[in-house]
Order: structure tokens, then C-alpha cells, then sequence
């Protein structure tokens, strides 16, 4: 399975914008993919915090592939939160 | 007509004269006075245990933060960001002072009244046989009310100098009275009290917007910090992990890392 990483941050506030690890469609078929999804994806978002934990995001139709997402911080919280919800996602 | 006569009428005048004195001291008082603001952020619970590394190493490697004792001291304005890396607390404080100042016065009023009598003689020409209607009754008269001229006279006079005399003295008196100064002073230091106390609320309610600030400024150091941490930390597990097409963006004030590696 091949992911590609997506991870980007507001250096200003702290916020995590977007934190999403996409199958790149090609392993669709295996029968535990997405445990691999899951599995690679948690590996990835625990280099910014152990506690980490992701979920699935569902491809518009056309697209094969789920993505696996560290949630983000909502831009309404608190700099504190967005950056501690943002690296525990 | 026979040889003339004199008669001799004397007169007095008296008088009450009112004297008021007044006398009036100015004393300043000075100094300074602080306002002070603080907070204690608990980084160590904002942040995740890698990003609050990041912190540390960049913190640890920034001369603008200074080691002292166990923690990192950073000036900012007005005062200073203290980051103790024991227990992961941020402290910020800033301290602004002003010169104040304050007059303040004090005065005395000394009244009274000064009474004189003033006396005045005077002398008229009258005949025995009351020639040209000189008579003893006529010259009378006339010699009561020339002494009487007189003795107002020198009573208008007299009032005068009697009333500067005793306002002279009176100011003597005051000028020698230590206690009006001494009153002077201590306006001056109520007052001073009461400016203190309005300047000083007026400073600290300045500290608390300029901590504000300030805290906004030393945290977004922070989360720059922080984000450069989480870049190099993905960057490097990218790389350890056979991550290829890595790519590092910056757009506005955000960051983005991006690479694919195979599962």
C-alpha cells in the first residue's frame, strides 16, 4: 500500500490544519487494508504525539480510496486546545 | 473792644480698625509608582510530549533565552518570559512604573481689630465784650470743632498705619508658624497618595493588556517553534522509513509537509 502524507500547521496559532493520510488506491483489494491503513497511519501520527489516535474519512464517489485522518483542531478553540487536540489527534 | 482772649478746646477721636493677615504655603511631593502583571502558562500540559521537546531543544539553543538557575529567562517588553523546563511551566511577568507627583497647599488667616484714641487741641480768639461777635460761646465752638478737624485728622491718620502695623505683625507670625509648611507637606503626601493609587490601577490595568500581548507574542514563538519540530520530526521518519517525494511548503503562516512512503 502506498500513502501519501499530508500534514500542515499554522506556525502562527498552533493549529493543525490538516493531517491526512491517503491511500493512493493501488491495494484496495487486500482483505486487511484497512487495518494497514489504520496501522500506518497511527504510526505516522504518533511521531507528533504517542497519544494519537485517527479516523476514517470516506472518498467522494469515484475516488477508491478512504483516508485515514488525524483529526485537526477546530480553528474556534483555544491555541492551547488546537495544538494539543491537533498533536493528540 | 478789650484786649482778646484764648480758649482752648481739646478733642479725641477713637478708633476700631479691622487687620487681617494671611499667609499661604505650597509644598510637591514626588515619586514613582509600578504596576505589575503575571501569568503562569502550563505548557507542559498544552503541549504534546514531542512538541514540548521541540520546545526545549529550541529554547535551549536560542541566545535570546538566557539559562539562569533552572529555567530559561527571555526579556520581553516590560519585563520578562521564564520557561522551567522541570515542570513545564511558562512564566511571564511585566512591571510598568511611572513618575508622579502631586502639590498641595495649606494656608492661615489671622484677624483682629486694632483700637486708638487719637487727641487733638486747638485754640480761639474771643472778646470780653464779644467784639465783632467774638464771644466766649463763639470761639468755644469754633476751638471744639478745630480740635475736633484735628483729631479726625490724625485719626484717618493714624488708622492707617495702626492697621499695617498690626498685619505686619501678624504676618511675622506667620511667616515664623512652621506648622502652615508643615500642613503644606502633608496635602502634599495625601494627595500624592490618592495619585498613586489612581496611577498605579491605571498601570496595572497597562500591565495586563501589555502581558496580553506580550503572552501572544512569546506563544506564537512557541507554536513557530513547535511547528518546525513537528516538520523536522516528519521529515526525518519520512526519511528513516523510505519516504520519497518529501516536500516542505510554507503558505501564509501555515506549513506543509507532504511524502509518500509505502506501507
Amino acid at each position: 500500500m502506498r500513502v501519501q502524507v499530508t500534514f500542515q500547521i499554522n506556525a502562527e496559532t498552533g493549529e493543525v490544519e490538516i493531517f491526512q493520510v491517503d491511500d493512493m488506491g493501488r491495494t484496495r483489494q487486500l482483505s486487511d487494508h484497512d487495518a494497514i491503513h489504520e496501522d500506518i497511519a497511527l504510526a505516522i501520527a504518533q511521531v507528533i504525539d504517542p497519544r494519537a489516535d485517527v479516523s476514517e474519512v470516506i472518498a467522494p464517489p469515484g475516488q477508491a480510496a478512504t483516508a485515514p485522518r488525524i483529526p485537526a483542531a477546530p480553528a474556534s478553540q483555544r491555541q492551547a486546545q488546537e495544538l494539543d487536540q491537533g498533536g493528540s489527534a | 473792644m478789650c484786649n482778646p482772649r484764648k480758649i482752648t478746646a481739646r478733642a479725641t477721636r477713637k478708633i476700631a480698625e479691622a487687620w487681617r493677615a494671611a499667609i499661604q504655603r505650597t509644598a510637591r511631593a514626588s515619586g514613582s509608582v509600578t504596576g505589575r502583571a503575571s501569568l503562569t502558562q502550563q505548557l507542559g500540559s498544552m503541549l504534546a510530549e514531542p512538541a514540548r521537546r521541540a520546545f526545549e531543544q529550541a529554547v535551549a539553543a536560542d541566545p535570546n533565552w538566557q539559562l539562569v538557575g533552572e529555567g530559561y529567562v527571555l526579556g520581553v517588553p516590560g519585563g520578562q518570559a521564564r520557561y522551567l523546563p522541570g515542570t513545564g511551566e511558562l512564566d511571564i511577568s511585566v512591571e510598568l512604573s511611572a513618575y508622579v507627583e502631586a502639590e498641595g497647599t495649606a494656608s492661615r488667616v489671622l484677624e483682629g481689630t486694632v483700637e486708638e484714641t487719637y487727641e487733638a487741641s486747638a485754640q480761639a480768639r474771643y472778646y470780653a465784650d464779644g467784639y465783632g461777635g467774638r464771644t466766649r460761646d463763639v470761639a468755644q465752638q469754633e476751638a471744639r470743632t478745630l480740635a475736633q478737624q484735628e483729631a479726625d485728622r490724625r485719626a484717618e491718620a493714624g488708622a492707617g498705619r495702626a492697621r499695617q502695623k498690626a498685619e505686619r505683625k501678624a504676618q511675622d507670625a506667620l511667616a515664623a508658624d512652621s506648622s502652615v509648611a508643615a500642613d503644606a507637606e502633608r496635602d502634599a503626601q495625601a494627595r500624592l497618595a490618592v495619585e498613586r493609587e489612581r496611577r498605579g490601577e491605571e498601570l496595572n490595568r497597562e500591565a495586563e493588556a501589555l502581558l496580553e500581548r506580550v503572552q501572544r507574542e512569546s506563544l506564537r514563538g512557541v507554536w513557530q517553534t513547535v511547528a518546525l519540530g513537528y516538520q523536522n520530526a516528519l521529515v526525518a521518519y519520512a526519511r528513516a522509513n523510505g519516504g520519497h517525494d518529501i516536500s516542505v511548503s510554507r503558505s501564509g503562516g501555515s506549513i506543509q509537509v507532504q511524502f509518500q512512503m509505502e506501507a
